[in-house]
């Protein structure tokens, strides 16, 4: 997932809302929760979008507070055992929980950006093995559903609840092992006759 | 983009053995043919039964026309692979092998396997070869960093696996790891 | 605002969604000129409100009160304009995606029907009424215009760089012995030099170095690869 300026996905992720709280009035701008106020009150808390956030951030019309799925309740969790959360569950559609945690990284000070930027590599770098793993079992056992090796509950939990980063990796790692099974099984002497 | 789709993320085994098939390897002939010149360059002349050196694509050519034995390579016998399969067993890191000995070793196998002595066992010899350096392989995962890997003695089909995957979670890990920003940002929180 | 218009960004957000949906179900979506045109008009409703709040405080001294609305509508100006380019953009990278997969023949994509494939004619440009769901419907006029300029440009490249004829006059150097075919299919190396081809659809007769072949649906024939090879990925011919 990259921060391209054309990129879909990084501008459908940014649709994510964070909520905020203003420090200020602003006119014209009460519809942005849905309301009938023509005006945003000071000290009044809405969600908004982060590609809207942002500005108003910047230039310090608002506090964020930080969104649930990098809640002290989560990152404990991770700090337990990384690979049994199910990272898919916390974000919306499509689950994007590590560019999420970029753009929120983004938005703070040093201190909190570092432990959020710790936080996203730590849970990278323990999942990505198993991410790897299951990949190579999969496409072991080509086709039909799985076999033995993936029916195991735990196993199936982990792949649903792989982040859509996680997911994109998964599958590049399993069409790639497939493909070069497959050549390894081609054989020069079938083709003639 | 002008690349086709399967090709984009890396390069394909069928590439790479079309590479691999450039090297030279040694054939008994069982026709004679002048010295010939090709795009590569000129082999022959072909004397039978004296031996020649010429391509691997050219050799498997006349070997499937029954026109030649191929003398296997002096690394493709069941005494060096069983040196090296225990040598991949007993040491963490990988063990030497020719860069593009999975490719030129299917190939041959595969037309030429009458040449070879004791072709089932270098075949497992090979499976087993394989399955051990994956595994270690898969433990570099766990030893990913934003900005190095060293894997030393990795050989060329193996790469070519791995490396989408390493590559794309490098790229990730680059965007999580926070890179020190001078001044940027205003108070918050 | 708009009723429809629930807030800024929503349309965009709407045309961004058919861009994911059209990659992930691998096919070129009727180009949305109606949300295009909405959006663009949101723009310049936009741009009416913040030129009337730039004029309702002229040539103060203290900053503007309204600068957070003016913030805002920047931002919207802005994010819709990202979602126009990117849903642009990703249209233009399918289209070329398309025109290398069929070789390049361009009256044949334009007429190559973008569902499952339909009973067309061999002359490659079809009949518009008989293959209703054909990929040029689904373009805008400008698309049609890139696609065809894009062509231009790749056979001046074609003529110019890679062709033996026009590289004669060079010097010695630069010089090609053969034409560089930069249409030929690079997906799987190729084995051999003859090839085993079955007819898909009558292409009448072609000139190989086995003498005039009459290629009849269903017919199947051994001919040299470099011959038949822009056959191949046109779809005419399919390897057996």
């Amino acid at each position: 997932m990259e921060d391209d300026y054309y990129s879909v996905e990084s501008i459908l992720a940014e649709n994510q809302k964070i909520q905020c709280q203003f420090k200020i009035d602003i006119p014209d701008m009460g519809h942005l929760d849905g309301g009938n106020e023509r005006d945003i009150k000071a000290l009044s808390k809405i969600q908004i979008p982060m590609w809207m956030a942002y500005i108003l951030i910047y230039s310090d019309y608002a506090d964020f507070t930080i969104p649930l799925p990098f809640s002290a309740r989560v990152r404990n969790a991770l700090n337990a055992e990384a690979r049994s959360v199910r990272l898919s569950g916390l974000v919306g559609q499509g689950g994007l929980w590590y560019g999420f945690g970029r753009m929120i990284m983004r938005l703070l000070n040093d201190i909190p950006a570092q432990e959020v930027s710790d936080v996203l590599t730590k849970t990278f770098r323990s999942r990505l093995p198993e991410v790897i793993d299951q990949a190579h079992h999969f496409a072991a056992a080509s086709g039909s559903g799985g076999g033995a090796i993936g029916s195991d509950e735990a196993t199936m939990a982990f792949r649903e609840g792989l982040d859509g980063t996680e997911r994109d990796l998964f599958m590049l790692a399993q069409e790639n092992a497939r493909r070069t099974k497959r050549w390894y099984e081609t054989s020069e002497k079938a083709r003639r006759s | 983009m002008a690349l086709p789709p399967p090709l984009r993320t890396s390069v394909t085994p069928a590439e790479l053995e079309l590479i691999a098939c450039e090297q030279l390897v040694d054939i008994i002939p069982l026709v004679a043919m002048e010295r010939t010149a090709f795009i590569s360059g000129a082999y022959g002349p072909l004397r039978p039964p004296a031996k020649c050196k010429v391509p691997i694509w050219m050799a498997t050519n006349l070997k499937l026309k029954k026109k030649c034995h191929i003398v296997p390579p002096d690394w493709l016998n069941v005494d060096f692979l069983q040196d090296r399969l225990t040598r991949e067993t007993s040491q963490p890191e990988f063990s030497e092998l020719p860069f593009r000995f999975a490719e030129v070793a299917k190939v041959i196998l595969d037309v030429a396997s009458d040449d070879i002595s004791n072709p089932e066992k270098v075949r497992s010899l090979l499976q087993d070869i394989r399955e051990a350096r994956q595994a270690k392989s898969r433990d570099g995962v766990s030893k990913l960093d934003h900005s190095e890997l060293s894997l030393p003695n990795l050989c060329a089909m193996e790469i070519n696996e791995i490396r989408p995957f390493f590559v794309r979670s490098m790229g990730v890990l680059t965007q999580l790891v926070r890179q020190p920003d001078p001044g940027r940002m205003d108070q918050m929180e | 605002m708009a009723a429809a218009t629930h807030q800024y960004g929503d349309l965009a957000t709407q045309l961004l969604v058919e861009s994911r949906r059209s990659t992930a179900t691998d096919t070129l979506l009727k180009y949305n000129d109606v949300l295009v045109r909405s959006i663009v008009r949101e723009q310049r409703q936009l741009e009416a409100l913040l030129q009337a709040a730039l004029a309702a405080h002229p040539d103060e001294v203290a900053p503007n009160p309204l600068l957070p609305t003016i913030l805002l509508y920047q931002t919207a100006i802005n994010r819709n304009k990202r979602c126009l380019l990117a849903y642009h953009a990703h249209r233009i990278d399918r289209l070329k995606d398309l025109y290398w997969s069929v070789g390049g023949a361009l009256p044949l994509l334009l007429s190559m029907p973008s569902a499952a494939p339909a009973h067309a004619n061999a002359d490659g440009q079809g009949n518009a009424a008989a293959a209703p769901a054909d990929v040029r419907s689904k373009l805008s006029p400008h698309e049609v215009d890139f696609l065809r300029s894009y062509n231009t440009s790749i056979l001046t490249l074609r003529t110019e760089a890679f062709s033996s004829a026009a590289s004669m006059s060079q010097d010695d150097a630069g010089a090609l012995t053969e034409d560089v075919d930069l249409m030929a299919p690079v997906v799987k190396p190729p084995k051999d030099l003859h090839v085993l081809v079955r007819v898909v659809r009558d292409c009448g007769v072609v000139h190989t170095e086995q003498g005039a072949i009459d290629f009849r649906r269903g017919h199947r024939f051994l001919v040299r690869r470099a011959d038949v090879e822009h056959l191949i990925v046109q779809g005419f011919l399919e390897e057996v």
